[in-house]
């Protein structure tokens, strides 16, 4: 059975649903392959839906806050509900040694546009009593969102659907046909496809289609764990709060390697949000596993520690269930990779979000589909190309 | 993390038996179990509160019980048992995390026999969450071991042969039982006789129950079930109708009778968390409607080590869970080493036979009381499907509708779109009516469906317990 | 006082028996008892209200598996009644998580 399309998308988790919509809007004849049954089996499928803005620094800030830009009229735009929420966002310590770190954090992000304040234990312990008494100091920013990651991804999906854009799930690509440096074809398990735009949006999996055409893409699993608890009444002033400690389990590799502490060995860094429906998801957790997304003992205990830590309360409260995401992380520079490549010409990658997959999946959609048709970008994407890394070699 | 050779998970038959087989072996074998006493489900002890004053009174399965039971503590001093200890995760290499006075402890054995049990099938039809309907198994619980009648005036709807135990069981405790409503057919009860031949102890139950039903007058409708229960703050009225052979309601039959009370019993589903969490296969087996763990004739799994025994390795009842659990330890014990292989077969071969005829007479019951088609067509678009997010049936049917490959849609796709599953339960009331409802929407067969994914906890535990000591 | 009972007295002899506060009601509870078996002895079945759509349930399987009969015992909140003892003088008091706080 063969098939064209003007440009063939490989994964069909946020990223790659969100291109695909951003693409059709534009008029062009997509396919979207996805090789499991259904859309979010990937780390899309595994996160707890946050949107924070404060949890990040240039280059990927000013994207987040673009992205967030379209988030907040997504629903609309796509006349489907993805449950967003401008919830705001706490980012607090319990460490006296941090708070030179987070006056710093906070003067980077206000000098990136960011409205924030240095908020001390006493004030946010009065608008949110739920807070522990050894919590120091915050950071409050009210950009932040939290959504349903699945109707994103399936709201995406939809829309683009209306505009054309076919889906063909339990497919695998076997391989991409290559003529002269131009791509001519997708080979799937199930037929042909004729194009000349392939985009890899396979996100843990990127460095399979990757080697498909020669290239190492430098990205590899990271498994992050995540408790679920049953439903409590909403906190009354945040809903969405981190542990500074994120800042180095996230992006600080090397801090995380020498540390002493089990627990930050593991990655278990506080990342709390409560769903509108008052489930809190607990995260989160760093470990490299290869493909094992299984749920492990000892991060599991070192999660709930840390969930207890700062807000007691969660000490009665039932877990339910407990889950792990295979994120896609780039071990050269924890950046994403948003980029075409020299050879083949017409393979695009986008992929290595990392664990900000599902914040950055509108811009990603709305950069690359610009990248593939105009072949220039609304906001610059230097920082994110795959030709970086051949000097890094 | 302590290490044992034998661990068995549950205490009901099964895993009594399965305790008492690896004793006489003299294999030291750990025990835990959920209860606060042994016994399961089918021989739960009355509380220690309650002195029992005639044990006649209580069920011929009570007294079956307290015989097992006795049993299981002559062996006691080769056997630890760890009660009121449910097992919430299973990692890799078979470490278990249970809990147990608060606090969570694990275990790492060598070799490993689940006896989850089963429990009543959800089978929704609307009204069904209205308090007052019961699932059959759990008003037997409350009318034989708490000693209190769910209601006064009761409607028993469903199919299979719980249903006669627990009206006797409710109508001996003087509850006023309006009728037995039985989905199947009687004729085809005749088709089946050939393999009840032999199994006369079960056939003398059988009987008993139906003669009880005679003497106290109270029908027993075949080809009839609930199409509606109604009330505003609780069951005021059932609605039933006749059912064709495939359990579909016939228009212009039904009746209406006033009853504060329903029990639906729709059989039993086994209880798969554990040994799906192992990630042993199971096998889809359509006339129980649910997944099975595929397991050797000596009961071990695909999981090298790892064995299933009783209700939770597919329905058969007491008798032939006790036998499973029997052939479970034989060869535990064996691959352990503490007997040879030729005294394990010694000692199975009898088992084996002894399995054949009950397994016959079972699996002959499960055909029977088969779940039929028809019984789904009476959910309507406003039932609810998922009863801890309050997910209805007309959700579930527009999401399968409204799906970018329609055909594809998964059971786990339409609970991250839809919520089903994500309750305390943790799917276990909705997931099999899910996977029917997509199968009768799509035309696929369940059994080519993946479930829910397996997640620890399998029971939901504070997270207090969860937590890792303070460093 | 709730005055029905609904306790099956054959084959069996009851220990103490003590008062239990049931949304503001005193109601008899008998030593060994859970607290569903206590409810529906006095002929209530119904535990708590759905978040969603404000929809009564109660006691369902009866084993502790679908979490129906979740309410406030205590000043704890999903207690499952099938699965808790009575004990002299507890609170218990009908459920309805409200997420519109």
């Amino acid at each position: 059975m063969s098939r064209t399309a003007e440009v063939v998308v490989i994964g069909g988790g946020v990223i790659g649903c969100s291109i695909a919509y951003y693409l059709a809007k534009k008029g062009a004849k997509v396919i979207v392959i996805e090789r499991k049954e259904g859309l979010c089996f990937g780390a899309s499928g595994a996160n707890q839906g946050g949107c924070p803005v404060s949890l990040f620094e240039s280059p990927v800030l000013e994207l987040v806050q673009e992205s967030l830009k379209l988030y907040r009229n997504l629903s609309e735009e796509i006349g489907y509900d993805i449950e967003y929420q401008n919830t705001g966002h706490l980012l607090c310590s319990v460490n006296e040694e941090q708070y030179p770190d987070m006056e710093k954090h906070a003067q980077n992000l206000r000098r990136s546009g960011v409205n924030v304040r240095l908020i001390e234990g006493n004030e946010m312990r009065e608008l949110e009593p739920s807070l522990v008494e050894d919590i120091i100091v915050g950071i409050d920013e009210q950009e932040s969102g939290l959504l349903n990651p699945f109707k994103v991804n399936y709201g995406f999906a939809r829309a683009a659907r209306k505009l054309g854009t076919e889906f063909l799930l339990s497919t695998e690509v076997k391989r991409i046909e290559v003529n002269k440096g131009n791509i001519t074809s997708v080979v799937t398990d199930r037929g042909k496809i004729d194009t000349n735009f392939v985009v890899n949006a396979a996100g843990a999996w990127s460095p399979e289609i990757g080697e498909m055409l020669g290239l190492t893409i430098p990205i590899k699993p990271r498994r992050g764990q995540i408790i679920v608890t049953e439903p409590v009444p909403l906190n009354e002033k945040w809903r969405y709060i981190s542990d500074a400690d994120y800042l180095i389990t996230a992006f600080h590799a090397e801090a995380v390697k020498k540390s002493k502490d089990p627990r930050m060995k593991l990655g278990v860094a506080g990342s709390y949000a409560q769903e509108n429906t008052g489930n809190w998801t607990l995260g989160s957790s760093r470990d490299f596993a290869g493909y094992d997304n299984r749920v492990t003992m000892q991060t599991v205990k070192y999660l709930a520690r840390r969930a207890i830590k700062f807000m007691p309360k969660l000490k009665d409260v039932n877990c339910i269930r407990i889950f792990a995401g295979l994120r896609p992380f780039c071990y050269v520079d924890g950046l994403p990779i948003l980029s075409k490549v020299d050879n083949p010409s017409g393979f695009v990658i986008a992929a290595g979000h990392a664990g900000e997959g599902v914040t950055l999946a509108p811009i990603t959609g709305k950069l690359i589909s610009e990248l593939i048709t105009e072949n220039r970008t609304s906001i610059p994407i230097d920082a994110f190309t795959f030709s970086r890394f051949k000097n890094k070699n | 993390m302590r290490e044992v050779e034998l661990a068995i998970i549950g205490a009901g038959p099964a895993g009594i038996c399965a305790a008492i087989e690896a004793a006489k072996s003299n294999v030291p074998v750990t025990v835990i179990d959920e209860n606060l006493r042994p016994g399961g489900q089918i021989y739960r002890r009355l509380t220690d509160s309650f002195v029992v004053t005639d044990e006649n009174k209580l069920g011929k399965d009570y007294i079956r019980g307290t015989k097992l039971i006795g049993e299981l503590e002559r062996y006691s001093p080769k056997i630890e048992l760890t009660e009121d200890a449910p097992v919430w995760g299973i990692f890799a290499d078979k470490e278990i995390a249970f809990m147990h006075e608060g606090e969570n402890e694990e275990l790492k054995p060598q070799k490993l026999i689940l006896a989850e049990g089963a429990y009543d099938r959800p089978m929704p039809f609307p009204g069904w969450t209205l308090p007052g309907v019961f699932a059959a198994g759990g008003a037997l619980r409350m009318v034989k071991t708490e000693r209190v009648l769910p209601g006064k005036r009761i409607l028993l709807a469903g199919t299979g042969p719980l249903q006669l135990v627990l009206a006797t069981q409710l109508m001996q405790a003087g509850a006023e039982v309006v009728s037995v409503l039985e989905a199947a057919t009687s004729t085809v009860v005749w088709k089946y006789f050939p393999r009840f031949w032999g199994q006369w102890e079960l056939l003398k139950d059988g009987l008993h129950y139906l003669w009880q039903l005679r003497r106290g007058k109270i029908p027993y409708l075949t080809s009839h079930a609930i199409v509606e229960a109604r009330g505003d703050q609780e069951v005021k009225e059932a609605v039933y109708a006749r059912v064709d052979k495939d359990g579909e309601p016939i228009p212009g039959t039904e009746k209406t009778v006033e009853v504060d009370t329903i029990c639906a019993g729709y059989g039993l589903i086994p209880a798969t968390r554990l040994s799906r969490l192992c990630g042993c296969e199971h096998k889809y087996e359509p006339c129980l409607g649910a997944w099975v763990p595929s397991h050797s004739e000596n009961m071990e799994t695909t999981l090298p080590g790892v064995f299933v025994a009783g209700d939770g390795a597919g329905i058969g009842g007491a008798l032939v869970a006790m036998e499973e659990g029997r052939l479970a330890a034989i060869k535990a014990c064996q691959q352990l080493g503490y007997i040879t292989q030729d005294e394990a077969r010694h000692r199975s071969l009898p088992i084996f036979k002894k399995l054949k005829g009950l397994r016959r007479f079972e699996s002959a019951l499960n055909e029977i009381f088969s779940i039929q088609k028809g019984l789904f067509t009476r959910i309507t678009d406003d039932t609810i499907i998922c009863r801890c997010e309050e997910v209805t049936a007309g959700e579930i049917r527009e999401t399968i509708a409204d799906f970018i490959a329609k055909e594809e849609i998964s059971i786990q796709e339409i609970k991250r779109l839809t919520r089903a599953g994500m309750g305390n339960c943790q799917g276990r009331m909705c997931e099999s009516t899910i996977a029917q409802m997509i199968s009768i929407e799509t035309k696929r067969p369940v059994a080519e469906m993946e479930w829910f994914t397996p997640r620890p906890p399998v029971k939901p535990i504070p997270l207090g317990s969860l937590a890792a000591e303070e460093t | 006082m709730i005055t029905a009972n609904r306790r099956v007295q054959a084959g069996v002899e009851r220990g103490k028996c003590f008062e239990i506060e049931v949304d503001g009601e005193k109601i008899l509870a008998y030593e060994g008892e859970t607290i569903a078996a206590t409810l529906l002895a006095s002929g209530k079945r119904s535990c708590r209200k759905t978040t969603k759509r404000k929809e009564p349930r109660g006691i369902y399987c009866g084993i502790g598996l679908c979490f129906e009969c979740r309410m406030m015992v205590d000043g704890k909140p999903n207690t499952r009644v099938c699965q808790t003892l009575a004990t002299p003088n507890c609170k218990v008091q009908t459920q309805y998580i409200d997420l519109e706080d």
